[in-house]
């Protein structure tokens, strides 16, 4: 999982200096911390996975953003039960519109009706505006000032030449 | 916006996903269905084959064979197929409503080639278990195939099977008697006796050889005279302990010989004990269907229901429990405008099979949802008809089935049922289902059973007087053996200890009526020397009186002379 993490990682500073533009990274980005943050849901992760080979966005960009998120969502759990608990239970006056939604087609599947996943799900939605313009403006920021700035880095170009970063990635694998 | 290319690649990938699944998902199906099976009813299942069909969408199984846990070589039922319909959009959500489910050529308790136990160990086990349980059975005097109708009919069997009081009494006695020996044993002393015989005679024998010649003689005489006194002091002795023992000897036969008479006693106590458990008031009231059908099937009736109660267990009622915690959250349901659908449900199944149909509704995982589940079985064929319905926890039915006199267990040729049924070759039996399912009440009566009352009870007079007879010889027979066997051993220890003991008595007596004997003929002999010894003294006397008065004369007649001289 680490190796592949990586090589998404390498894959998405790719993707950085890429001709995709930063909006079309920065949806995926978006889209895969949605599926990161909220627990397993095989609807929702085919739905999201369907987005990123339909949308003309960096599926790489997105994949990278689900294992990223997915590996600090557990820690959000306890304030989404607190968020779903008091939308499902203690909002009574929201009942009949979660049996509203509980007798819609499809949505029962996302599981909203538990706890957890509703809060999950609405502080996924919640980040997807500030992850978006974040993500963004840190892409036009990269490529336009820092990536050259990197390059120059002494060492940055140690690395490259004594092939040290192949090492430690040798190294990360073997102890795994 | 849209990546076309993106979009067919996805297609593509999850047309090859689904295609493999559906390619491997009757395999998968046939194994997944296989293995829940098993668990439910702890014993092997095959299927021949499981196919999906998408529209309708469902599943048909062909050739399911359930073992039967208790009997491995049955099934405990088979079907030819099953034709499953699943409701698909209760399916996404986790829950298998089953909207019909036909099931044809369902038979039950068909023959298996190979076992259907799951673990050879533990059919092992069971058999194990079941053998010792059987030995058990036989050797107990109370135990419940004793007891069973047919059995009781088998009067001399039941004698070898009932612990007898005469092979009790029997073995008392032998015990007994090898204790006697045993105490006899330490009595006897024997070789004591011949040595201390053999001294005697030995002694006698030299105390008989007696000539006096001397007076030192006649002292040697008198001291084999005391010699003689001893020995038969000795003789007396021995007499004494003798009859002692043989006193004791006859208490002990005596004894013995009581504990042999009372084996008759013991003899009629086994034959009331056999008469009491040789109770045919079954039979009498002529109860066959009840007596002999109704355990089988409670037994089948409860073994389906486990089953079931199994694959419930496996269904909970909710997908997820409502656990309250912050790693899974709590699940909460809110109603729906429809009835709300538990996670097994199975709408409508019908059943048909060599001898019946049947209809079951509404059968789920759980009933509080779903109301009662309602079993509808039309046997309206020649064999069985009526139904049975369950209402939730309730069941009640009635069935009436034709029942054939070989199909009844136990009806063993020349058996008291067997004469009865002679001239019957089938009969009606009806079945009433009452109760629980965890606990139904099944009565059974049959027209059989009215026309047999009286012919039955005649019959069994006749098996009970017949029983009484084959009983008593039995008993006697048994009795007289025991008596025979003892008697026998007594006169084995009458003949190695009592006549034993008597000769011993003999040959004392004889050995002192010797030393009587040898006694008198010292006495004879002293007697004698004694009235020599008078005689030659008295003459003596007389010869020294001559002498004294012939020498006083001589003197006299010198004294004469020398006076005579000297005057």
């Amino acid at each position: 999982m680490s190796v592949l993490l990586l090589k998404f990682l390498k894959k998405f500073i790719k993707v950085l200096i890429s001709s995709d533009s930063p909006p079309q990274i920065a949806v995926s980005f978006a889209l895969g911390a949605f599926m990161g943050l909220t627990p397993d849901n095989f609807f929702l992760s085919i739905i999201i996975v369907s987005l990123l080979f339909i949308l003309n966005v960096n599926v790489s960009a997105g994949l990278v953003s689900a294992g990223l998120f997915s590996l600090f969502s557990s820690r959000l759990f306890p304030l989404a039960h607190k968020i779903g608990s008091f939308l499902l239970i203690e909002q009574t006056g929201l009942f009949s519109f979660w049996t509203t939604l509980y007798n819609a087609p499809i949505l029962p599947f996302l599981e909203f009706n538990n706890t957890v996943m509703l809060g999950t799900l609405i502080l996924a939605l919640l980040a997807q505006l500030p992850i978006y313009f974040l993500v963004k403006k840190g892409i036009i920021v990269y490529r336009e000032s820092l990536h050259e700035k990197l390059q120059k880095l002494k060492i940055i170009q140690t690395i490259k030449a004594s092939g040290i970063g192949q090492w430690v990635h040798k190294g990360w694998r073997f102890f795994q | 916006m849209i990546r076309w290319k993106g979009l067919a690649k996805l297609l593509v990938v999850l047309s090859v996903f689904f295609g493999g699944y559906l390619l491997f998902f009757d395999k998968i199906l046939t194994a997944t269905i296989t293995a829940a099976l098993e668990t439910a009813a702890d014993a092997k299942v095959e299927i021949k084959e499981t196919k999906l069909s998408l529209s309708p969408f469902g599943i048909t199984i062909q050739g399911l064979k359930v073992g039967d846990v208790d009997a491995p070589m049955k099934n405990l039922f088979e079907t030819d197929t099953i034709e499953v319909a699943i409701d698909l959009t209760y399916l996404m959500e986790g829950k298998y409503v089953v909207e019909i489910m036909k099931v044809s050529g369902l038979e039950f308790g068909t023959k298996r080639e190979v076992s259907g136990s799951r673990v050879e160990k533990k059919e092992e086990e069971k058999e194990a278990s079941s053998k010792t349980q059987k030995g058990k059975s036989e050797e107990s005097p109370e135990s419940p195939s004793v007891r069973r109708p047919v059995k009781q009919a088998k009067a001399t069997d039941l004698l070898d099977k009932v612990a007898l009081e005469t092979r009790k009494k029997k073995d008392e006695i032998d015990a007994l008697i090898e204790q006697k020996k045993e105490e006899l044993k330490t009595l006897t002393h024997t070789d004591d006796y011949t040595k201390r015989l053999e001294k005697a005679k030995t002694d006698l024998a030299g105390s008989m050889q007696l000539s006096v010649t001397s007076v030192e003689d006649l002292k040697q005489v008198e001291a084999s005279v005391k010699t003689i006194q001893a020995i038969k002091k000795d003789m007396s002795d021995m007499k004494h302990e003798i009859v002692d023992k043989q006193k004791k000897v006859r208490e002990d036969i005596t004894l013995i010989k009581a504990e042999i008479k009372s084996l008759k006693k013991r003899g009629d106590a086994d034959y009331k004990k056999a008469m009491s458990t040789l109770n045919l008031d079954t039979l009498k009231s002529g109860d066959v269907s009840q007596a002999f059908l109704k355990g089988p099937l409670q037994e089948k009736l409860l073994k389906v229901r486990d089953i079931w109660r199994r694959v419930q267990r496996a269904f909970p009622s909710s997908s997820k429990s409502e656990d309250e915690s912050i790693e899974t959250g709590i699940t909460v349901s809110f109603p729906r405008p429809e009835a709300p659908v538990p996670r097994l449900l199975i709408q409508t199944i019908y059943l048909s099979g060599g001898n019946f149909k049947g209809e079951i509704r509404s059968i789920s995982s759980d009933q509080a949802i779903t109301g009662p589940t309602q079993f509808l079985f039309d046997f309206s064929d020649k064999r069985t008809r009526g139904e049975v319905s369950v209402l939730g926890e309730t069941v009640s039915g009635r069935l009436v089935s034709v029942v054939e006199k070989d199909s009844l267990p136990g009806v063993e040729d020349g058996s008291l049922l067997a004469r009865v049924l002679k001239d019957i070759e089938n009969f009606e039996v009806l079945t009433t289902i009452k109760g629980t399912l965890l606990h139904p009440k099944i009565s059974m009566s049959s027209e059989l059973d009215s026309k047999l009352k009286s012919a039955s009870k005649a019959l069994a007079n006749e098996a009970l007087v017949k029983a009484k007879r084959a009983l008593k010889s039995k008993v006697d027979k048994q009795v007289d053996d025991a008596r025979k066997d003892t008697l026998e051993q007594l006169s084995r220890l009458d003949n190695d200890y009592a006549k034993g003991l008597a000769k011993d008595l003999k040959d004392v007596e004889s050995l002192d009526a010797l030393a009587d004997k040898g006694r008198a003929q010292a006495k004879a002999l002293i007697e004698e020397h004694n009235t020599k010894f008078k005689r030659a003294v008295a003459k003596a006397k007389v010869q020294l009186n001559k002498e004294k008065n012939k020498a006083v004369e001589e003197a006299k007649k010198a004294l004469e002379d020398t006076f005579k001289s000297l005057w």
